[in-house]
């Protein structure tokens, strides 16, 4: 069982995937923007296993999670996988650059790739 | 700078995947997946539930979504085809080429249209950007 920072903006998307994930067996800390998901990763330091986050946020946008989490000593190596819906190459190749782990476009979700690539990284 | 592809999506986040989809929500595409599995389909359509109520509601924003898409004249192929632009991240409509202007426009022209009859219908933006 693996504790996942989910940073999500939508509710109902939140909602889903926080539900397919507990049912594969794992805890889910949801956060609707970036800066309530750094909040989160202060309030219990060292206990995530892996983040799955948002691009487009309100406050702070996934881009801005990455870098703040790879400048902390404590976070810089938890598994950082990006759920979005932005579908083009330069957001995957600038997730990459700045050490996501993984890339998963919401278009193509289906609970069993999520819960995979969960499993793939933690 | 933000790109056309950034501004869209921070107007209206995934619903251009959503009418790329013929009306369908993303976390509705979601929950559907999950009604394979017993537990979750028994959550999902249990109206007492958080997760059925939500389930409920998007299934009542799809069918509301296509029937508005017809009304606006929103078509799946003008969704697929405005994200293919913008996924490519034109900087500006300058940018684009004379026929890519024109379905760009279209589809924003289209969407807002759209987004209105929904917001008249009763759904937050939390809910059509779903």
């Amino acid at each position: 069982m693996a504790k996942i920072l989910l940073c999500e903006d939508s509710p109902f998307f939140a909602q889903a995937i926080a539900m397919t994930l507990k049912n594969a067996g794992h805890e889910v800390i949801h956060a609707l923007d970036g800066q309530l998901g750094l909040d989160q990763l202060k309030l219990a330091p060292g206990t995530f296993d892996l983040i799955l986050c948002d691009i487009m946020m309100p406050n702070l946008d996934g881009f801005g999670v990455l870098k703040a989490i790879k400048a902390d000593e404590g976070t810089k190596n938890i598994p950082f996988i990006f759920l979005t819906g932005k579908a083009d190459m330069d957001s995957v190749d600038r997730g990459t650059q700045l050490g996501a782990s993984d890339y998963f476009i919401k278009s193509n979700v289906s609970m069993d790739k999520l819960v995979e690539l969960v499993k793939k990284h933690i | 700078m933000a790109s056309l592809y950034d501004l869209e999506l921070q107007e209206s986040n995934n619903l251009i995947s959503a009418l790329a989809a013929g009306g369908q929500p993303l976390s509705l595409k979601m929950m559907a997946d999950m009604l394979s599995m017993p537990d979750m389909k028994t959550q999902l359509e249990d109206p007492t539930t958080e997760m059925g109520k939500s389930y409920a509601r998007m299934k009542q924003l799809e069918k509301d979504m296509i029937q508005i898409m017809k009304e606006e004249g929103m078509t799946t192929e003008l969704a697929k085809e405005a994200q293919l632009i913008l996924t490519r991240n034109p900087a500006s409509i300058a940018d684009l080429a004379d026929k890519e202007k024109d379905v760009i426009q279209k589809y924003w022209l289209t969407k807002k249209g759209l987004m209105l009859k929904l917001q008249n219908k009763g759904y937050t933006a939390q809910e059509i950007f779903a």
